[in-house]
């Protein structure tokens, strides 16, 4: 049986990447003998066939973006943009000077310029989203797998010819079949005839929820009892108690703290309605959505996220995230509001979809049939991989990187350029 | 026919003494018999970060045929053209990239004291040294493109001077009441010395500066500011004509640039017998210039200068008619036919 490595946080790292793997990894223990790393390892990494390394967004998956750069295995790309792993990596740790060669390295000149205004904390949101730094790991893969068809569009461009699988991501209850409204209601505290707007899983800046907590406010006005449930954590950083005296939403706002999975799952079947806003996106697929979806609620997304995407419209409601993003999103909850019949519709439709294409057996046999093609195909693809390069702290690798940059910039990644007889000459000269 | 193609980076938009020299050489080989080309490659030399990729284009070209025709003889020119592949190469040098090398840590360099920096300089040192090293003959436009060669990379290359634009055609009108200088207004030429210096000059020398560049501003700034206006003038650009009659009137000549490669200024001088005001740094104008007898040196101080300059001013017309008589001497041997001669030796 082939030995599959796993790479990836797992419980109890508080992270929705490592409740997705833990979860995948029963279905896939049935293909393969499977290992799985969810630290740096203290020695050599584990030997195996194949590594699988999930990679998000997020310092926790340090190790798995060392170990991919360093081993080419598949890399299942959770987030579309790495820019605050590589953040992580680089600046956080003093090497300032790291960032701006990968900046560089993945998008040239302008990406010198971005680099050094993010170095220094000048980047806001939108830049980071913009550079998404994933050209390393994704060009030292083997094969990659995505979790949203937006993301999928994105590395076939970027990568053509590379082995790609877009894998539907898992729907995987805890609670089965998912309790109703109003025993969630009854067990979790939540009053039973409360119109509750639950946002789901940690709150970060993106999630646009000074935003939601003005239209609550103004939703509350005429009708008092409306709640707003953030169920998960929250950043430090977010000042929501603020917002929410601003807004005068008073105890229109619970903020739950992170939650166990039986009752995130519960604060879902809550809902009357699931905010999963996302803007700037760095390209995550959400698994809350997923769940939220598959629990039969109505789901507000952001028009262009991964999640508006990867559903159509009618299975999630998109949300335009530009000037108009509050009153829009004001009229379609005040509209959701009193249109309870329009709610059921929309959910039902919602579990259904996703209960037929994203099953987790259905998900873990895809994703097996894909690991074992590239696992044939490893041992032409890994020389593939190392012909035409060089060590990059040498010159003729600095010199290879130079040429190779119009190549990547052309989506001509695994173009042989024939480099090194041009290039190893000019290499001799040094001194 | 034999077939030669000239290298050349350019600068789009921009038109300097670099490529004025690259199509007289085409111009010259083809009076010679040959078939030639020129093939030019943009280049942008900055960021420095970027020096490295833009003179990598070179190395992915292949010239040792077009069309079914082959190139008999590559003639790549400066920075970064000779890193061309061909088996017939003979490179005449105008000067590599300076900021990697002798301009390094000086005022008019850009490259920063970080690894970045220290890697694209080590870079191009190792791709010059190699790029040359593959070349038949190395061939420079001055002794001190040469010297350079020899102290940064360990190169031997022989000097080999071009003639000037308009050689043939300058003359000697008078020795009249100004210092006069033409080129580019940029900062390596150091026009601010001698504006600075003609606020101090005792005697009644004037100064006219005939070019453009990004430095017309500054200048004209600096003039207005030490009040000295009644004794520098700036020409712009002027005609050929009119640069002639110039030179042909004036006392003597102003070329002070730091370490130039070359200078034609020096030979514009020469060829119409006029002395040139040069100073100790000056690099390839110092192969002409013997103090006493073809100019004066002076320190690069505008007091220096100054005193340079009244000297001259002092001295009898008939002194400087001699001075202009020995610069004539020294620059008379330089010729296209030279030129071509020693560039194409591997292919007649």
């Amino acid at each position: 049986m082939t030995k599959l490595a796993v790479w990836s946080p797992l419980p109890p790292s508080p992270s929705g990447i490592a409740d997705y793997v833990a979860e995948s990894l029963p279905a896939l223990a049935h293909h393969f003998d499977v290992v799985t790393v969810s630290e740096e390892p203290r020695d050599a990494p584990p030997p195996a066939d194949l590594d699988l390394y999930h990679l998000g967004n997020s310092p926790a998956h340090g190790f798995v973006y060392r170990a991919a750069r360093a081993r080419p295995g598949v890399v299942v790309l959770h987030d579309w943009s790495l820019h605050h792993l590589v953040l992580h990596e680089t600046v956080e740790r003093g090497d300032v000077p790291g960032y701006l060669r990968e900046m560089r390295r993945a998008y040239g000149e302008t990406g010198a310029f971005v680099g050094r205004q993010v170095a220094r904390a000048l980047g806001g949101d939108l830049l980071p989203a913009l550079f998404p730094l994933n050209d390393r790991v994704l060009e030292g893969s083997l094969g990659v797998v995505t979790l949203s068809r937006q993301t999928a569009g994105r590395v076939a461009r970027r990568l053509p010819g590379r082995p790609q699988l877009h894998l539907p991501h898992h729907l995987s209850l805890p609670i089965e079949p998912p309790p109703a409204r109003a025993e969630s209601r009854a067990r979790l505290g939540l009053p039973a005839e409360a119109f509750v707007v639950t946002a789901p899983g940690l709150a970060t800046v993106n999630k646009r929820l000074d935003v939601a907590v003005r239209v609550m406010a103004r939703l509350r006005a005429d009708h008092p009892e409306a709640v707003l449930v953030v169920a998960g954590a929250s950043d430090p950083r977010l000042p929501l108690d603020a917002w929410a005296r601003e807004a005068a939403l008073g105890d229109g706002l619970r903020v739950t703290g992170r939650l166990e999975l039986a009752d995130f799952e519960r604060h879902l079947a809550a809902a009357d309605v699931v905010l999963a806003l996302r803007f700037p996106s760095h390209g995550e697929m959400s698994g809350a959505v997923v769940r939220a979806l598959g629990v039969g609620r109505p789901v507000l997304v952001s028009a262009g996220s991964a999640a508006a995407d990867e559903f159509p419209e009618g299975v999630v409601v998109p949300v335009d995230p530009g000037a108009r993003e509050e009153a829009e999103l004001e009229a379609f909850l005040r509209h959701l509001y009193a249109s309870p019949g329009l709610r059921e519709t929309i959910g039902t439709l919602a579990a259904v979809h996703v209960r037929e294409g994203h099953g987790l057996a259905t998900t873990a046999a895809a994703l097996a049939g894909f690991l074992g093609s590239v696992e044939g195909g490893k041992e032409r693809a890994v020389a593939s991989l190392q012909a035409d390069r060089a060590t990059e702290g040498g010159l003729m690798g600095y010199l290879m990187e130079e040429v190779r940059w119009g190549a990547r910039d052309l989506g001509l990644v695994d173009v042989r350029l024939g480099l090194e007889g041009l290039l190893a000459p000019l290499a001799r000269g040094a001194r | 026919m034999k077939t030669v193609l000239v290298c050349a980076a350019q600068a789009p938009f921009v038109t300097g003494g670099a490529e004025i020299l690259v199509s007289e050489l085409r111009a010259n080989l083809e009076r010679r018999g040959f078939r030639t080309d020129v093939a030019a490659v943009p280049f942008k030399w900055y960021p420095v970060s970027e020096l490295v990729r833009q003179a990598l284009a070179w190395r992915l070209l292949d010239v040792t045929e077009s069309s079914g025709i082959r190139v008999d003889l590559v003639i790549p020119t400066k920075f970064p053209s000779f890193l061309v592949r061909h088996p017939r190469k003979v490179a005449w040098l105008f000067h590599q990239h300076r900021e990697a090398y002798d301009l390094f840590g000086t005022p008019y360099c850009s490259f920063q004291d970080t690894p970045e920096d220290v890697q694209v300089r080590t870079a191009i040192q190792a791709m010059d040294t190699a790029a040359l090293t593959e070349c038949r003959a190395v061939y420079t436009i001055s002794r001190n493109v040469a010297e350079r060669l020899r102290k940064y990379n360990g190169l031997a290359g022989e000097s080999l001077y071009p003639p000037p634009h308009h050689l043939g055609r300058y003359r000697t009108d008078a020795y009249g009441d100004y210092l006069f200088y033409a080129g580019r207004l940029d900062r390596l030429k150091r026009l601010d010395l001698a504006i600075d210096a003609m606020q101090r000059v005792r005697g009644g020398a004037r100064l006219k500066i005939a070019g453009a560049g990004p430095l017309a501003e500054e200048l004209r700034k600096q003039i207005e500011g030490l009040g000295v206006q009644d004794r520098v003038e700036m020409l712009g650009f002027v005609s050929a004509d009119e640069l002639i009659g110039l030179y042909a009137g004036a006392r003597a000549a102003y070329y002070a640039p730091l370490n130039e490669d070359y200078g034609y200024v020096t030979v514009e001088s020469f060829l119409s017998r006029k002395p040139v005001v040069t100073t100790t740094d000056a690099g390839g104008v110092l192969e002409f210039v013997t103090p006493g007898e073809t100019g004066v040196v002076a320190e690069p101080t505008p007091e220096a200068i100054a005193d340079a300059i009244d000297t001259l001013w002092s001295w009898p017309e008939a002194r400087l008619r001699e001075m202009g008589d020995a610069g004539h001497a020294r620059v008379a041997d330089i010729s296209w036919d030279v030129v071509i001669d020693r560039l194409t030796e591997s292919i007649r």
